[in-house]
């Protein structure tokens, strides 16, 4: 491919914004895929994906599109996952790229995870084509929003273009905006090899896959290459350019965007950001922005059967061979036995990897409550980083608690500002400045605890904004606060796998909500059960699960043994999803209890 | 009625063969209204057993009705025929109850086949109660169990309510026309219940049967033993002590497959070890003859029962006490586990 007919690109837009769908008409126009052959979102390959209408992974996918200029260019359309756990992948991908379609739903605006890609988009150089999608349906405000791009981008009105993706309205005019707007790449096809790895995914009979851009020099199949992070050599197999399915070429030339496969037996050799370069004719450095990814959200995972704790532990390695943000390491609980502590980029993610762990690996789990990790400083000087409130030391050890703080951004109409500024104090969020984007909407600043952000921030502020608040985060640091351990008895015994910490002044409200929770999730046992929440020894929340008093059929005689047995096989089978603590069973979904808190 | 009692005794008669050495020991026409079968009807069936089976010597038969429903000359056939047992229906002595129950009979209508029965010369009655009803409390239950001991029944079953929104009851009951029974009151209800009969006389062998001395339905103690049966007719089970197997349910399908000589099985399981296990802990823990301890794999669980007065040990078995009886369904779960 001659670098002046390639064009690198990504589609920015909020979730339901219409990606997919626009990325599904690309495709059909350039006859990349026939339209019976298309699945509603041909770029989302997961199950899990498609259920939850997020996509986790990104791809890519080279079209090949005649102009009216006479020539065919080669457009390559590189997808980004569309969720705040999943930013730093987004900035490898918009990385990658010359120009992005900025697609603005003509009913909502532009929201604030929109603006967050905006300026990673920006920070990247690339030219941004804005879009206004849906302008078919009855509620847009097709003038109202041209305004508000034009103002928040500085663009002249006949720049954005006007389309419904739907409908196929207006897609014509976005492959001239490719063209002639976004520039071929550059870089240098006569320097060493560079490439940069924007996606990488794990095939158990490949092994690791790495979808890159090539910035510099080109790579011949066959040759050795070398993974700049680590060091480490590879032959490289197979290499070549993604159509919807992978097809293998004999080089990859500067400005190309394809695959490399080189039998990388574990995915964290073949990170995300990392530079791929020959291994005989290396590049002196890398290309800028690699970072590891790094868990925000830590929880511990136990098998409900100690004796599949290898079990999990291997599906716990599979899982990490094609999910190089998963981390885990071994975890003892008095009342769950051995586990694992897991790190998560956030609770989504960490809900994928539960789901993937069951579903896919069909494991029985109990996933204990989400934490953050905060850094301790103790009397004498030494401080730790721990991710596990059962390794909190002493009170009268600890000199000072330190916590990870984010800087929030949050777009919402002015009317429900009153409702944010409730919520943000409920979550000890610091204001920081407001800025208009346009007479209707805000953009506002604060700064959160991490923690207080993780479980049920963005639904809380989804409901106080009727749905059209949005939010974008990221990670400033370590910060002072008070912070103490809140445990859980249950009949008298710590339960550690229940054991949060919390803010001092939110103990006593997160004690009472989280016995409460606790007594509707704990079914009737034969005996009664207390459940306490304590600071230390003081307890300062009580609550009773009532001791069963009446479990037996009525009647039961010759015909009615075989249907009493089945049915007892089956509580068998539910009292295996129990975990026994002391003489109690709690359910496996108890250990969530505090996400399950409004 | 004329095909199903052909269909009936060719069933009697496909398993004739295959019992030579048994001796079967009691007799139990239940399940649907028997005592609909008239005299000629309940001739044919019990003179097909006789000549189908082996029995011992006096066997047990015990035969379902419905107050009201039988008279004297049917009351002497079954004495002719063996039937030395009488299951009578009564549910309650309260008319209001009787009526939420959708009953047709009355009180009197219990008494007065009580009295039909035992000038007929039956020497061995039982009584079933229902207790448990929507808003009902011990005081208007106590009204029927003092009528019932009243009438010296030599066996009471007492079950408590179980209903389902497929029942009319269970309707009502859904759409708020009856309150719920509460389960920690029933609960209440069951533990006065033990008190009364065993004050009575009665002793309390299985969680809704209660006999005087010796007068346990020998017929019913073998379901919960793990004894050999055979079952005949629409939807009756049968257990081998390995296989359980049922009849189809219907009865036009009944009928027809064995106008073809057909065995009218529709399903049939073969147990595992596990599974009779699971069935003898099930089963015995309901009755007063407990289980074998030996059974048992979680004796911590079994300790705990003892030490919160849920159940005794005694020669080897574990037994059920009233409160231990109420959770035997939990429990069962977790010895099993």
């Amino acid at each position: 491919m001659l670098k002046q007919s390639i064009r690198n690109f990504c589609i920015i837009a909020h979730i339901d914004h219409g990606k997919s769908t626009l990325a599904d008409r690309l495709l059909e126009m350039t006859h990349t895929v026939t339209p019976q052959a298309m699945v509603d979102q041909v770029l989302d390959d997961m199950e899990l994906e498609r259920e939850r209408g997020i996509t986790i992974k990104a791809h890519a996918v080279t079209m090949n599109y005649r102009h009216s200029d006479g020539n065919i260019y080669h457009l390559n359309l590189i997808d980004t996952p569309g969720h705040v756990d999943f930013s730093y992948e987004v900035s490898r991908s918009l990385a990658a790229c010359e120009g992005a379609i900025l697609i603005i739903d003509a009913a909502q605006g532009i929201e604030a995870q929109t603006v967050s890609n905006i300026y990673l988009a920006m920070e990247n150089d690339l030219v941004l084509i804005p879009v206004i999608n849906k302008i078919d349906l009855p509620s847009a405000r097709v003038d109202e929003v041209k305004h508000q791009v034009m103002e928040f981008l500085g663009v002249e009105e006949e720049e954005i273009l006007l389309i419904s993706a739907k409908e196929g309205i207006g897609i014509e005019a976005i492959f001239d905006a490719i063209i002639q707007r976004i520039p071929p790449p550059g870089g240098d096809i006569n320097a060493p090899f560079r490439a940069l790895i924007f996606d990488s995914v794990f095939d158990y009979y490949r092994g690791a896959i790495a979808y890159c851009r090539v910035v510099d020099g080109e790579l011949h199949k066959g040759e050795l290459i070398k993974f700049m992070s680590n060091g480490k050599s590879f032959e490289a197999d197979e290499i070549g350019i993604l159509r919807l399915k992978r097809q293998p070429v004999e080089k990859l030339r500067t400005g190309e965007v394809g695959y490399v496969i080189a039998s990388v037996k574990n995915l964290k050799d073949s990170k995300v950001g990392d530079t791929i370069t020959l291994a005989h004719h290396a590049a002196k450095s890398p290309l800028p922005g690699f970072r590891d990814p790094k868990p925000m959200v830590f929880s511990g995972m136990f098998p409900t059967d100690a004796d599949e704790l290898p079990e999990l532990r291997n599906a716990l390695e599979r899982l990490q061979l094609n999910d190089s943000a998963l981390i885990y390491e071994p975890e003892s609980s008095s009342a769950l036995g051995f586990g694992f502590r897991v790190g998560f980029l956030g609770l989504l993610h960490m809900e994928i990897v539960q789901e993937r762990l069951e579903r896919e690996y069909n494991q029985s789990l109990i996933t204990t409550i989400p934490n953050v990790e905060i850094r301790v400083t103790k009397k004498d000087g030494s401080s730790i980083i721990i991710d596990n409130p059962a390794q909190l030391p002493e009170p009268m050890k600890i000199e000072a608690i330190e916590e990870p703080f984010i800087k929030a951004q949050i777009i919402l109409p002015t009317e429900y500002v009153g409702n944010l500024m409730k919520l943000s104090q409920e979550r000890r969020g610091i204001y920081k400045n407001t800025s208009y984007i346009d007479k209707n909407r805000v953009d506002l600043h604060y700064e959160f605890p991490l923690s207080e952000i993780i479980f049920d921030f963005y639904d809380k502020l989804k409901s106080l904004s009727r749905g059209y608040a949005s939010f974008d985060y990221e990670l400033i640091g370590m910060r002072k606060s008070d912070l103490v351990k809140l445990d859980v008895l249950i009949n008298g015994d710590p339960v550690d796998a229940l054991s949060m910490i919390v803010h001092r002044d939110k103990a006593f409200e997160w004690g009472q909500k989280l016995t409460s929770k606790l007594k509707e999730l704990i079914p009737r046992q034969m005996f009664e059960v207390a459940i306490q929440a304590a600071l230390g020894s003081k307890v300062i929340a009580r609550t009773t699960v009532k001791a069963l008093r009446k479990n037996v059929t009525a009647k039961c005689y010759g015909g009615d043994i075989t249907r009493k047995r089945k049915l007892l096989e089956k509580q068998k089978e539910g009292k295996r999803r129990m975990k026994q603590v002391g003489k109690v069973e709690i359910p496996q979904d108890a250990f969530l209890a505090v996400l399950q808190i409004k | 009625m004329a095909p199903f009692i052909r269909a009936l005794t060719t069933e009697m008669q496909l398993y004739a063969d295959h019992y030579p050495e048994t001796r079967f020991g009691t007799l139990y026409l239940g399940g649907g209204t028997p005592s609909v079968l008239d005299r000629d009807q309940l001739t044919a069936v019990l003179r097909a057993a006789d000549t189908c089976y082996e029995w011992i010597p006096a066997p047990e038969r015990s035969i379902e009705v419905n107050p009201g429903t039988v008279t004297r000359s049917w009351l002497e056939t079954c004495l002719d025929l063996g039937i030395n047992r009488l299951s009578i229906g009564a549910q309650s002595f309260r008319p209001g109850e009787l009526v939420m129950l959708n009953r047709i009979h009355s009180a009197e209508d219990t008494v007065h086949t009580v009295k039909l029965a035992r000038e007929t010369g039956f020497r061995n009655l039982g009584l079933d109660l229902i207790y448990g009803l929507p808003g009902q409390v011990w005081a208007d239950w106590r009204i029927s169990l003092e009528r019932a001991v009243g009438l010296e029944p030599e066996h009471i079953s007492a079950y408590i309510l179980t209903w389902s929104g497929e029942t009319d009851l269970g309707k009502h009951i859904l759409d708020g026309g009856l309150p719920e029974p509460e389960e920690d009151h029933t609960a209440g209800l069951f533990l006065k219940t033990h008190e009364f009969l065993v004050k009575a006389g009665y002793s309390h062998y299985e969680v809704s049967n209660y006999a005087l001395p010796g007068r346990e339905c020998m017929h019913n103690m073998q379901y919960w033993d793990g004894t050999p049966y055979l079952g005949l007719g629409p939807s009756a089970h049968s257990f081998s002590g390995k296989k359980r197997w049922w009849n189809v349910r219907d009865l036009p399908a009944y009928n027809a497959m064995l106008g073809e000589n057909r065995v009218p099985v529709e399903g049939l399981e073969n147990l595992t070890d596990e599974a009779v296990r699971m069935e003898r802990i099930a089963l015995g823990l309901r009755t007063n003859r407990g289980i074998m301890t030996a059974l048992i794999r979680n004796k911590s669980c079994a300790d705990d029962l003892i030490e919160n007065g849920m159940a005794d040990i005694d020669g080897g078995r574990l037994i059920l006490t009233a409160r231990g009886l109420l959770l035997a369904d939990e429990i069962a779960v977790r010895l099993t586990a």
